[in-house]
C-alpha cells in the first residue's frame, strides 16, 4: 500500500476538532438578521474538544454517518436513529464537561484528574 | 424590512387561528406560531449558473431533517440556504443551544457536509456556521449588496482548495533528541553525573529548564520552516488556532496550518510536505494532511 510508504499520516476523515475549528470560527462573516454572539466560543471549543474525543470513538465503532454517509434526505431516518444513539453515549460525557468547566476561574479543566475516572474506568477524555 | 413582513404573517395567522378556535386556545396558538416561523440558514455562496446544475443531482441532507436545501438566488450569484424553525434558531434559542456542545457539533458537521459538497463541484464561499436570515428577501438583498466583494472571493478560490497540515510531537523524542543535539546541555548531564547528589539535583533543575527552552526552540524552527517551504507551493497560509495541551494518538499539536493550494499543483504540495514529513520524523515529528476542504480559511474579503 502507498499509505505505508508515505511519511504523512493522511487522516480521512479528518479529526473532528479540525472540522469544528473552521465552520465555527472561520469562513466569511455575514451577519445575517440573527446575531449570534461567538463571545463564548472558547468555552464552547473546549466543550467541543471534550466531546470529539468521545464522537472520533463512536466513529471508530461505527457511528460515522456524517462522514461516510452520503447521507440523501431519504437517509435522514437511519441518520437520526444513530444521532440519537449518538446523544446517549454523549450525554455521560457532557455531564462530566459540564462538571469540569462549571468553576468559572478554575484552572485547566483537564488537570481535574479527582474523581474524573468514568464508570467503566476506560476513555479519559483530554 | 423583512421583520415587518414576518411580523405582520405572523399576526394574522395568530387572527385566523383565533378566529377557527376561540379564545381557549389562544395561548397555545400563540406559542405553535411562533414555533412555526422559519427562517433561512445560509451556508455558502456561489455562483448562479454553477450552483443551479447542482441541484439536479442528489444533495446531501440540510441542516434539520424536515428540510430540504434550496437556492436563493440573486442575478449572477445564488445562495445555499435550507429552512430552519426559529424555535432552534431564532436569537434566544439559538443563543443558548449553542452551549449544547452535542447540538452544535453535531450541526457544525451538518453544515460542513453540505459546504464540502458544493465546494467540490464548484467555486464557492463557505460562510462560517450561523448565518441566518428571517426572509428570503434578505439573502437575495445580501447577495445584491455584496455582490462584488463575493464575485472576487470566489473568482480566487477558483481551481483551489484548502488543505490543512497538522504538526505533531512526540514531547519524550523531541527531549531527548534535544540533548543529543545541544553541547550546552550534554556538558551539563556529565557534569550532573560526576557531581554529588546535592550539586547533580540543581544541575538536573537548570538542566531541564534548558531542554524545555531548547525544545520549544526547535518546534518553532519547524514550524516556520514547514510553513516556508510549503508556502513556496501554494497560493495562501494561515495558522489556525492550536489550544495548550492540544493531544492526540500522533503526539502533542505543535502547530496547525491551512494552505490554499491550486488543484493543478496538488501533487507538487503533497511531494513538499512528504519530503518535510521523513525529513523531521527522526526528531520526533509527525505530519498530517487534511483535506481537501472548502477554503474556509480563505474566505475572507481581504
Amino acid at each position: 500500500m502507498s499509505s505505508e510508504r508515505s511519511s504523512l499520516i493522511t487522516a480521512r476523515p479528518p479529526g473532528l476538532v479540525d472540522v469544528l475549528d473552521r465552520i465555527l470560527d472561520k469562513g466569511l462573516v455575514i451577519a445575517g438578521d440573527i446575531k449570534v454572539s461567538l463571545a463564548n466560543v472558547e468555552l464552547l471549543t473546549l466543550q467541543i474538544r471534550l466531546l470529539v474525543c468521545s464522537i472520533d470513538k463512536a466513529e471508530q465503532i461505527g457511528l460515522n454517518w456524517w462522514r461516510y454517509d452520503t447521507n440523501l434526505t431519504t437517509r435522514a431516518e437511519r441518520a437520526e436513529a444513530e444521532n440519537v444513539e449518538l446523544r446517549e453515549r454523549l450525554a455521560e460525557l457532557e455531564r462530566e464537561v459540564r462538571q469540569l468547566t462549571a468553576p468559572p476561574a478554575a484552572p485547566a479543566p483537564r488537570k481535574a484528574r479527582k474523581g474524573g475516572a468514568s464508570k467503566k474506568g476506560r476513555g479519559r477524555i483530554g | 424590512m423583512a421583520t415587518f413582513e414576518r411580523g405582520d404573517e405572523r399576526r394574522e395567522e395568530t387572527e385566523n387561528r383565533k378566529q377557527m378556535s376561540g379564545h381557549k386556545q389562544k395561548r397555545k396558538d400563540e406559542t405553535e406560531s411562533q414555533t412555526n416561523e422559519q427562517g433561512f440558514y445560509v451556508y455558502c455562496v456561489g455562483a448562479r449558473a454553477a450552483l443551479e446544475s447542482l441541484f439536479d443531482a442528489a444533495l446531501p441532507a440540510a441542516m434539520e431533517a424536515d428540510a430540504r436545501l434550496e437556492l436563493i438566488a440573486d442575478d449572477a450569484l445564488a445562495a445555499v440556504c435550507s429552512a430552519v424553525s426559529l424555535a432552534d434558531y431564532g436569537e434566544e434559542a439559538l443563543q443558548a443551544r449553542l452551549h449544547d456542545a452535542t447540538w452544535t457539533a453535531l450541526r457544525a458537521l451538518r453544515h460542513e457536509r453540505v459546504v464540502e459538497h458544493f465546494a467540490r463541484r464548484a467555486s464557492v464561499v463557505p460562510l462560517r456556521f450561523g448565518t441566518i436570515y428571517l426572509a428570503r428577501g434578505g439573502v437575495e438583498q445580501m447577495l445584491a449588496e455584496r455582490r462584488a466583494e463575493l464575485q472576487g472571493i470566489i473568482e480566487r478560490l477558483r481551481g483551489r482548495e484548502e488543505w490543512g497540515v497538522n504538526v505533531y510531537c512526540d514531547r519524550a523524542k523531541l527531549l531527548t533528541q534535544i540533548v543529543l543535539l545541544s553541547p550546552r546541555l550534554r556538558e551539563l548531564s556529565e557534569q550532573a553525573a560526576r557531581a554529588t547528589p546535592g550539586q547533580s539535583y540543581l544541575l538536573q533543575k537548570k538542566i531541564e529548564a534548558l531542554r524545555a527552552d531548547e525544545t520549544r526552540a526547535a518546534a518553532r524552527r519547524t514550524s516556520n520552516e514547514i510553513e516556508r517551504e510549503l508556502a513556496r507551493v501554494s497560493a495562501g497560509v494561515a495558522r489556525l488556532r492550536v489550544l495548550k495541551d492540544e493531544a492526540s494518538e500522533h503526539g502533542d499539536a505543535v502547530v496547525k496550518f491551512a494552505f490554499l493550494v491550486a488543484r493543478a499543483r496538488f501533487d507538487d504540495f503533497r511531494a513538499a510536505a512528504e519530503r518535510l514529513a521523513e525529513a523531521h520524523a527522526p526528531a520526533g515529528y509527525k505530519l498530517e494532511l487534511t483535506g481537501p476542504w472548502p477554503a474556509y480559511n480563505f474566505a475572507g474579503g481581504g
